[in-house]
C-alpha cells in the first residue's frame, strides 16, 4: 500500500470542506478583482527577467574585464538568438546597458521602391500572385503611371535578387505551425544557397492577440530594425481565435465587429513594419483544421489577413496551403494521396503538420518565391 | 477536461460535495462517482463513452464467467481468460495500432511493387485507452489468479475502470488494490486531506511551472531545430526533456493520487525520484511504477520471468520492454526506445549475474541517468530518423556557442531538486499544513494557485501521457 498515505494526518470532512470553500472563495475573489488582473498581466516570465537582471552586476564586472562574450552567449534566449534581439524584456535591456563594448554599425536600411499611402487600391480586386501578372492583368486599369513604374521596378528587383543570390536575406516568423515548417524552409533555401542563413523566430502558443504572453509587434520591430530583408515569410493565427483582444484598455470579444477591425489594424501595422524593411512579405494562410468550429475561425482570420495585406499590395501577398496538404483547398484531411500512396499530413491534434506535410508546405512557399523571380517577359 | 483548468475546479467542487454527502449510501455514492467519471471522460469526446462502457461491461461479464468455472477446469478457464484479454488487446490494437500497421503494410506493399492505392481509415485514438484496457486486463487476470473475486455489483467494475482521477493518464490501478476499497464506506472523519492537498499543490507546480516552462524555453526549440544549436545546448535540451517528462507525468500522478485521497481512496505512488536510480532495473522500480509492475506481473512473469534459462530471461526482458515501448505509441521510435531499455536491462542482468558492478554509486547513477536521457531522445522525437538527426547534431556541434539561458539552467536545477530532496518531503509538507486553521489554509491554497497561474506560461499544455 501507499505508506505515505497511511502515515499522513487525517482531517474531517467538515474541515476539508471549509478549507476547499475558502480556497474557492479566495480564487474567485482574486480572479474577479484587480489583484488577479494585475497578476494576469504580469509579463510572461517575470522570474526570467529577475534571473537575468540579477546577473547584471556580474555582467558589468565581466564587461570591464573584457569577458563579456561568454555572457552575451549566456544571456541570449532561445527565442531571440539565431533570431535577433528582443527588446521587450527588461532584463535584457538592463544587461544591454551594462555592455561596454561598442556595437557594430547597423547595415544600410532598405529603401522600399514603393511607398503606399497615396495609392490605396480599395475597390480594385487585385490578384496578387506575381508582380508581372498584376501589371499585365489588373494594373493596366490604373492610370497612375508612377504606380505602374513602381510595380515594374519591384518585380524586376525581385527577379534580380533570385538571379544573383537565390533567396537573398530571409526572415521567417510565426507560431508552432511555422515551427514545423521553418526547418524545411531553411533546409531547402540552403540546398540552393549553402551560405544563406535565414533568420527564424517562432514561439509556441503565441499569436497576435495575447501580447502579455508574447508581444509579436515589439519582437518584429526588434528583428527588422536597421535590417534589410529580401523575403519575409510569416504564419500566425492558430492561437488567436476566440480570444479577447485588448485595445486602449478595453477588452473586445472575439466575434464582434470591433474585434475584427482591431485585429486587421494590428496585422496591417505588422505588414507595414515588415514591408518597410523587407522587399517581399509572404503571409501564409492557415490550413483547414479538423474541428469544424476551429476551421470556421481560422477561415475567418484568413479573410482578415487577406484584407490586411492589401495595405501593401506590391510588397505583401498571401499564400494558401490547403491544397498542398489535402485533396481540396478548403477541406481538412489527415491523409493525402501522394505518388499513389496515402501519406499522413496532419498530427493527431488535427492542427499541426507532420514533417512530410511541413516539407511540402515549405517547398510550396519557396515555389511562390521562385515564381516572383521569373524573368519579366512583358513589354515595358 | 484538464486538471489545471476552471472547468475541472467546478466539476470537482460538485463531485467532492456530492460524494461525501452520499457517504452513508455506498452504492449510491459509487453510482454517482461512475456517472461523474463518464461525464469527465465524455467532456473530451462523447463518442468514446460507449467504448469505455462496453469495455467495462465485457470485463465484468468475463470476470463473472471466470468466477463461475470450477478451479479444476483449467483449460476452460484459460480459454475464457485468453478471450477476455484478447478482446481488450483487440480494442487497444485497433484504436492505437491500426494506422501504424496499415501505413507499414502499404509501405511494404509499395516496396514489393504493389502500388495500388489503399484506403486508409483514420482512427482517432480515444484518450486513456491504454490505461483502461490495461486495468480491464488486470481485473480478469486477477480473478483468474484468484487474487480477487469477481464483483457481483456491476457498478464496482464500472467505477474501477472509469474512476476519473486515473482514467486518462494513470496510474494504472490494480483491481486487487482498488476494488476492496469500494466495498467499504468511506469515513468522513478520517480523510487523508492534507496529503491529498499537498500532492495536488506539488503536482500543479511541477506541471504548470516547471514542465511548461521547460517545454517553452528549452525543449521545444532545441528538439524542433537541433541544427541551430551547439552540442552543449542539445545536451541541456535532453536533460530538459528528461525533467520535463518527469515533472509532467509525475505531476499528473500526484494530482490523481491527491484527488483520490480527497474522495477517500488510496492509490499507489507512481514515481519515486527515478533519476536517483543506480541501475536501470532500479529506474524501472521508481519510474511509472504502476506500468512497470503491471508489465512485470502480467507480461514478464507469464513469459517465464527469470525462472528459465539465462538466455530466456534476457529474451523475456527485451520482449517485455519492446512491448512496453509499443504500449507508449505506435511508432518505430517507441520500439527503438523499448529495445534500448530491454537490451540494457539484459546486459545489466548478465553483468550482475557475473558479479560485475561499478563500485562507485554516484558513477552508477550518472551512467543510468545518461542512458535514460539517450533513450528519451527517441521517445521525444516525432519519428526515429529525427532522433538520429538529433544525435548526429549532438555529437558534431561541439563549438562553444551556447545559447542556453540562465533561466533555463535555473529551471533545470529546480527540477533536479525534486530528485534530491528527501523522499518524504510531501508527507512533511502535509504535516505542516495540518497545523493551519481551515480558513487560513484555504486562503493560502487559493493565493498559491493564483500566483502560480500568473507566473506560469499562458495556456494549458496537455499532459504528455494523454497521447498514450
Amino acid at each position: 500500500m501507499n505508506e505515505e498515505y497511511q502515515r499522513s494526518k487525517i482531517l474531517t470532512f467538515k474541515k476539508l470542506a471549509t478549507t476547499l470553500a475558502t480556497f474557492y472563495a479566495t480564487s474567485f475573489i482574486l480572479t474577479a478583482t484587480p489583484v488577479k488582473l494585475w497578476l494576469a498581466h504580469l509579463p510572461v516570465s517575470p522570474l526570467q527577467q529577475e534571473a537575468l537582471a540579477s546577473f547584471n552586476d556580474i555582467h558589468g564586472s565581466m564587461a570591464n574585464l573584457g569577458l563579456h562574450k561568454p555572457w552575451e552567449n549566456l544571456r541570449t534566449t532561445f527565442r531571440t538568438e539565431a533570431l535577433g534581439t528582443n527588446d521587450s524584456e527588461i532584463g535584457f535591456q538592463m544587461a544591454e546597458k551594462a555592455i561596454a563594448a561598442p556595437l557594430p554599425p547597423p547595415p544600410e536600411p532598405y529603401q522600399p521602391f514603393f511607398q503606399p499611402g497615396s495609392v490605396r487600391l480599395a475597390g480594385l480586386d487585385l490578384k496578387l500572385k506575381k508582380p508581372e501578372q498584376i501589371l499585365t492583368d489588373d494594373l493596366m486599369l490604373v492610370t497612375n503611371r508612377s504606380f505602374q513604374k513602381s510595380v515594374y521596378q519591384h518585380a524586376k528587383d525581385m527577379a534580380d535578387i533570385r538571379q544573383k543570390n537565390h533567396y537573398g536575406k530571409v526572415l521567417i516568423l510565426g507560431d508552432s505551425l511555422m515551427g514545423g515548417i521553418s526547418p524545411f524552409l531553411k533546409k531547402h533555401i540552403r540546398l540552393q544557397d549553402p551560405k544563406n542563413h535565414p533568420k527564424i523566430k517562432w514561439v509556441q502558443s503565441s499569436g497576435l492577440v495575447r501580447d502579455n504572453f508574447f508581444h509579436w509587434p515589439k519582437a518584429i520591430d526588434a528583428l527588422v530594425k536597421g535590417q534589410a530583408y529580401d523575403h519575409t515569410i510569416v504564419l500566425f493565427g492558430a492561437n488567436d481565435p476566440q480570444k479577447p483582444l485588448k485595445v486602449a484598455g478595453k477588452w473586445l470579444r472575439y466575434g464582434e465587429k470591433e474585434w475584427d477591425e482591431a485585429y486587421v489594424e494590428k496585422v496591417e501595422a505588422i505588414v507595414d513594419n515588415i514591408c518597410n524593411h523587407s522587399k517581399k512579405l509572404f503571409w501564409v494562410l492557415m490550413p483547414p483544421m479538423r474541428s469544424k468550429s476551429f476551421h470556421k475561425d481560422t477561415r475567418h482570420l484568413n479573410s482578415l489577413y487577406q484584407k490586411a495585406v492589401l495595405k501593401r499590395p506590391i510588397c505583401a501577398e498571401t499564400i494558401a496551403i490547403g491544397e498542398v496538404i489535402g485533396k481540396e483547398a478548403d477541406t481538412y484531411s489527415t491523409y493525402h494521396l501522394l505518388d499513389g500512396r496515402q501519406r499522413k499530413m496532419r498530427a493527431s491534434d488535427g492542427i499541426h503538420f507532420t514533417p512530410r506535410a511541413s516539407e511540402r508546405v515549405a517547398k510550396h512557399i519557396l515555389s511562390q518565391i521562385e515564381e516572383q523571380a521569373r524573368p519579366l517577359s512583358f513589354a515595358h | 477536461m484538464l486538471f489545471p483548468t476552471l472547468e475541472f475546479l467546478i466539476f470537482f467542487a460538485v463531485v467532492f460535495t456530492m460524494a461525501w454527502l452520499l457517504h452513508k449510501r455506498n452504492t449510491a455514492r459509487k453510482w454517482f462517482l461512475t456517472v461523474a467519471s463518464y461525464f469527465f471522460y465524455g467532456y473530451w469526446d462523447l463518442r468514446f463513452m460507449g467504448l469505455l462502457l462496453q469495455c467495462s461491461l465485457a470485463n465484468y461479464a468475463f470476470g463473472r464467467w471466470l468466477q463461475s468455472i470450477p478451479i479444476d477446469k483449467t483449460r476452460k478457464r484459460k480459454i475464457v481468460l485468453a478471450v477476455a484479454v484478447g478482446i481488450n488487446l483487440l480494442i487497444l490494437g485497433f484504436f492505437k495500432y491500426f494506422g501504424f500497421f496499415m501505413a507499414n503494410a502499404i509501405d511494404l506493399a509499395h516496396s514489393l511493387g504493389v502500388t495500388r492505392d489503399i484506403a486508409i481509415l483514420e482512427v482517432i485514438l480515444p484518450v486513456g485507452i491504454s490505461f483502461f484496457t490495461f486495468q480491464g486486463i488486470s481485473y480478469v487476470v486477477d480473478i483468474y489468479r484468484e487474487d480477487i473475486k469477481a464483483h457481483k455489483k456491476v457498478v464496482d467494475v464500472l467505477l474501477y475502470i472509469s474512476f476519473f482521477p486515473q482514467l486518462v493518464a494513470g496510474p494504472i490501478v490494480r483491481a486487487k488494490d482498488f476494488l476492496p476499497q469500494l466495498e467499504t464506506k468511506r469515513d468522513p472523519l478520517a480523510i487523508r486531506g492534507y496529503y491529498g492537498l499537498t500532492l495536488i499543490l506539488v503536482g500543479l507546480f511541477k506541471k504548470m511551472f516547471l514542465a511548461h516552462y521547460l517545454s517553452n524555453e528549452l525543449v521545444t526549440p532545441v528538439f524542433s531545430e537541433p541544427e541551430l544549436f551547439s552540442s552543449l545546448d542539445l545536451l541541456f535540451g535532453v536533460y530538459g526533456y528528461a525533467f520535463q517528462i518527469y515533472c509532467d507525468f509525475s505531476a499528473y500522478s500526484d494530482i490523481a493520487i491527491g484527488i483520490a485521497a480527497l474522495l477517500g481512496y488510496e492509490f499507489q505512488v507512481n514515481f519515486n525520484q527515478p533519476y536517483r536510480a543506480d541501475s536501470l532495473q532500479d529506474f524501472w522500480r521508481r519510474w511509472h511504477i504502476s506500468l512497470s509492475s503491471w508489465l512485470r506481473d502480467y507480461l514478464y512473469i507469464p513469459l517465464g520471468g527469470s525462472r528459465l534459462s539465462k538466455g530466456k530471461t534476457y529474451r523475456n526482458l527485451i520482449t517485455t520492454m519492446l512491448l512496453g515501448g509499443l504500449w507508449h505509441g505506435a511508432a518505430w521510435n517507441f520500439v527503438i526506445w523499448g529495445a534500448l531499455h530491454g537490451s540494457y536491462l539484459a546486459i545489466e542482468k548478465a553483468l550482475r549475474d557475473q558479479g560485475l558492478r561499478i563500485k562507485n554509486k554516484a558513477l552508477r547513477i550518472f551512467i543510468v541517468f545518461h542512458f535514460v536521457c539517450l533513450c528519451w531522445i527517441f521517445f521525444r522525437a516525432e519519428r526515429a530518423s529525427l532522433a538520429f538527426e538529433y544525435l548526429t547534431h549532438l555529437m558534431s556541434q561541439w563549438h562553444f556557442d551556447p545559447k542556453i539561458t540562465p533561466f533555463a539552467v535555473s529551471l533545470l536545477l529546480l527540477a533536479a531538486l525534486t530528485q534530491l530532496v528527501p523522499k518524504e518531503t510531501p508527507l512533511h509538507l502535509s504535516s505542516r499544513l495540518a497545523g493551519l486553521p481551515a480558513p487560513v489554509l484555504g486562503v493560502a491554497l487559493g493565493s498559491f494557485l493564483m500566483i502560480l497561474s500568473a507566473l506560469s506560461p499562458d495556456g494549458v499544455l496537455p499532459f504528455i501521457y494523454f497521447q498514450f
